[in-house]
C-alpha cells in the first residue's frame, strides 16, 4: 500500500483510505486510461469488481467509479473521475477487462454515456427506448408512468366510490342513533312499569 | 460443404422455461444439438429499484432492497445497511452483529437447499428438488419466527436489527442444524454420488483459472478452479473474523467441482452457526436509536461495501448527498458478469440439454442483473 502511495503521488494523487478495507482515489477524464492501464499492469490490480456511475445533476456532472481489486483481494480501490453531462463521454476499458463492455454497455443505456470503440452499444434491458436515459436524475418516473399508461375508463355502470362511501357511512351513523334511540325509549318505558325497583336501588 | 453458422436454427431458451433461473432468456444458435452461439438477454424483470431508492429516505428504501434477489434477499439488507453505516458512522452492538452474522448463514443454508433443487431438476433428477425445498422450508420457518416474514425479512435496519432472538431460538435453530447434518449424507448419497449426475456434470461448462481473476468471476465459480478467496475472510465484516471456518475449493473447474463446493460449504455454515449459538452474548442493545429516523440525513460521500452472498462477492455502491434521500445505490451482485461475459461463452459448443445445468451451476438470479 505505501508502494502504491508513493506511485500515485509521482503522478500528483492522492491515495485516501475511507473504510478499513476501502481506498479511494480521485483523478482527471485525461488522466483515466493511462491510470487505469497503471493500475493494470503496474500495481497489481488485475480485477475490474464494478464500473458506478451516479449522477449530480446540480453540479451538472457524472460521477464514474471503477472498483479494483488485487488477486488478493483483501481491499477495494475506488478510482474516481468526474465528466460532463453535456455530451458524456468515456474511453471504453473493455480491452483490458472484458467484463467492462456489459457495464458499459448498462451505463450507456442507463445515464447515456458514450463510449467510442465500443463494439455493442445496443439494448440492454430496456426495448426501443427513446426518452432521456431512464436513470439520469431528470427524467420524472411519475410523469412518464402518466403518459405512457393513461388510466382506464370505467364501466357505464360503475359505480363512484366516494359517494358509495359516503352512503354507507350515512347508513351506519343513521343505524346507530336509531339503535341508541330504541335503547333510551326502551329504558325509559322499563323505568316507567316497575318505579319499585328504581327506588330500591336509591335505598 | 457450407459455413456452419449458416445452417444452424436459432431458438430461445426462456423466458418462459423450467429449466432458467428466472425472467431471463439465452438466444442460441443451434447446429443439431450443440450451440454455436448464445447470446443473453435480460429486460423482462426489469423494476427499477436503483430509480425507487433515489426518490426514497433510507427508512423507506430500507423495504426495498431486499426484493432485489427472491432467493436470497438478505445479503441485500446486509449491504444496504452496512454502506448507510459507513456513510453515518452508525456503531452497532456485538450482539446485533452476531445475530446479523447468524441471519447471513441461515440465508445461504436456505439458498442452497434452493439450489440444490434447481440444480438437480436441470438434469431430469426429480426427487431431489421435493425434499430439497422442504428441507428449506424448515429454515423459513425459523426466518417467519425470528423476522416476521418468510422469504423477505427486512431485518437488518442500519444501526442493528430490528428484533430480538424470541425466547429458546438458539435451540430450536440448533435441532434444526442437528437435522440438517443428517440430511447433507442422505443427500450426498443420492445427489452428489449419483452416477447420473457425475456422468453429465463432470466435464461441461469448465472455468479457466486464469479468466476468473481477470474477468471478477466470484463465488463458486472461483472457488471451484482452485482459488481459495472468499470476502468472509478476505475483508471480515461482522463478526466472520472471530468465528472458524474454512474456505472449500476444487480444482476441476467443471459443473461437478462447482457442486461439491457448494456442499462442503453448507457443512462449514452448519459449523459457523454452531459457533455462533455458543458465543451469542445474552444481553446487549439490538438496535441503536436513530435520532428523527424520518428525517435521518445521509452526508455527501460515497462508499463501496462488499458481502459474500450465497453465490459470491455481492457489492453496493452508494453515495449521498446531505438530504434524507438516497443520491445512488448501485447493485453488483454476482449474475450480471456471470450471466453475460461467462455464460455466452461457457455455451459455445456444449450441447442443448446442458444449457440449464450450466446456468444453475453457476448462481445466476436475473432481477439482480437488470435491477
Amino acid at each position: 500500500m505505501i508502494e502504491l502511495i508513493s506511485k500515485l503521488e509521482k503522478l500528483s494523487l492522492e491515495l485516501v483510505q475511507k473504510q478499513d478495507y476501502l481506498y479511494k482515489v480521485e483523478v482527471k477524464k485525461e488522466q483515466l486510461e493511462s491510470l487505469l492501464l497503471s493500475f493494470l499492469n503496474e500495481f497489481g490490480y488485475i480485477t475490474l469488481d464494478s464500473i458506478n456511475c451516479r449522477d449530480d445533476l446540480e453540479e451538472g456532472n457524472f460521477v464514474i467509479t471503477y472498483c479494483l481489486l488485487t488477486p488478493k483481494r483483501d481491499h477495494v480501490v475506488m478510482v474516481q473521475t468526474s465528466i460532463e453531462r453535456e455530451n458524456a463521454s468515456l474511453p471504453s476499458i473493455h480491452t483490458f477487462w472484458p467484463q467492462a463492455e456489459i457495464m458499459e454497455r448498462e451505463m450507456h443505456e442507463m445515464f447515456g454515456v458514450d463510449f467510442p470503440g465500443h463494439p455493442t452499444l445496443i439494448d440492454f434491458a430496456l426495448e426501443y427506448w427513446d426518452n432521456i436515459p431512464p436513470l439520469r436524475r431528470d427524467f420524472d418516473t411519475l410523469q412518464y408512468v402518466n403518459d405512457m399508461n393513461p388510466f382506464r375508463g370505467q364501466r357505464d355502470d360503475a359505480l363512484d366510490a366516494k359517494v358509495e362511501m359516503k352512503k354507507k357511512r350515512e347508513a351506519k351513523k343513521a343505524a346507530k342513533l336509531k339503535a341508541e334511540q330504541e335503547a333510551a325509549a326502551k329504558a325509559e318505558l322499563e323505568t316507567q312499569n316497575n318505579p319499585s325497583q328504581e327506588v330500591q336501588n336509591e335505598e | 460443404m457450407k459455413n456452419d453458422l449458416e445452417n444452424t436454427i436459432k431458438i430461445f431458451h426462456g423466458p418462459q422455461h423450467p429449466g432458467i433461473t428466472g425472467n431471463m432468456s439465452v438466444e442460441l444458435d443451434l447446429l443439431g444439438e450443440t450451440i454455436k452461439r448464445a447470446q443473453t438477454h435480460v429486460g423482462y424483470l426489469h423494476r427499477g429499484f436503483e430509480k425507487l431508492v433515489e426518490r426514497r429516505t433510507v427508512v423507506q428504501a430500507f423495504t426495498i432492497v431486499c426484493r432485489i434477489c427472491v432467493p436470497e434477499p438478505d445479503p441485500n439488507e446486509e449491504n444496504f445497511a452496512r454502506a448507510v453505516e459507513n456513510l453515518t458512522g452508525l456503531e452497532i452492538s456485538e450482539k446485533a452483529k452476531y445475530i446479523r452474522t447468524m441471519v447471513l448463514e441461515m440465508q445461504r443454508l436456505a439458498t442452497m437447499f434452493l439450489w440444490m433443487g434447481g440444480q438437480a431438476g436441470s438434469i431430469g433428477l426429480g426427487l431431489i428438488p421435493q425434499w430439497s425445498v422442504c428441507d428449506r422450508d424448515y429454515m423459513l420457518d425459523l426466518f417467519e419466527e425470528l423476522t416476521g416474514g418468510r422469504v423477505y425479512h427486512m431485518y437488518a435496519f442500519p444501526g442493528g436489527v430490528r428484533r430480538d432472538l424470541p425466547e429458546g431460538f438458539l435451540s430450536r435453530l440448533s435441532d434444526l442444524l442437528d437435522y440438517y447434518e443428517k440430511r447433507i449424507i442422505v443427500y450426498n448419497n443420492t445427489f452428489f454420488d449419483n452416477i447420473i449426475f457425475k456422468k453429465r456434470a463432470i466435464g461441461v461448462g469448465i472455468v479457466n483459472a486464469d479468466d476468473v481473476i481477470k474477468n471478477a468471476y466470484v463465488g463458486q465459480v472461483m472457488r471451484g478452479c482452485g482459488i481459495k478467496k472468499d470476502v468472509r475472510k478476505d475483508m471480515p465484516y461482522l463478526m466472520y473474523d472471530k468465528l472458524d471456518f474454512d474456505i472449500p475449493v476444487q480444482s476441476d473447474g467443471d459443473v461437478y467441482a462447482r457442486a461439491l463446493v457448494r456442499r462442503d460449504e453448507m457443512l462449514q455454515s452448519i459449523k459457523i452457526l454452531r459457533q455462533i449459538i455458543k458465543q451469542m452474548p445474552s444481553e446487549g442493545d439490538i438496535l441503536q436509536k436513530i435520532p428523527k429516523h424520518r428525517k435521518f440525513k445521509l452526508p455527501a460521500d460515497d462508499t463501496y461495501v462488499q458481502t459474500e452472498s450465497a453465490r459470491g462477492a455481492m457489492s453496493y455502491y452508494m453515495a449521498g448527498d446531505g438530504s434524507e434521500k438516497i443520491r445512488r445505490m448501485q447493485v453488483r451482485g454476482p449474475s450480471l458478469v456471470h450471466a453475460y461475459t461467462l455464460l455466452e461463452k461457457l455455451l459455445v459448443d456444449s450441447q442443448l440439454s446442458d444449457v440449464a445445468m450450466t446456468m444453475n451451476s453457476l448462481g445466476i438470479c436475473p432481477p439482480e442483473i437488470e435491477r
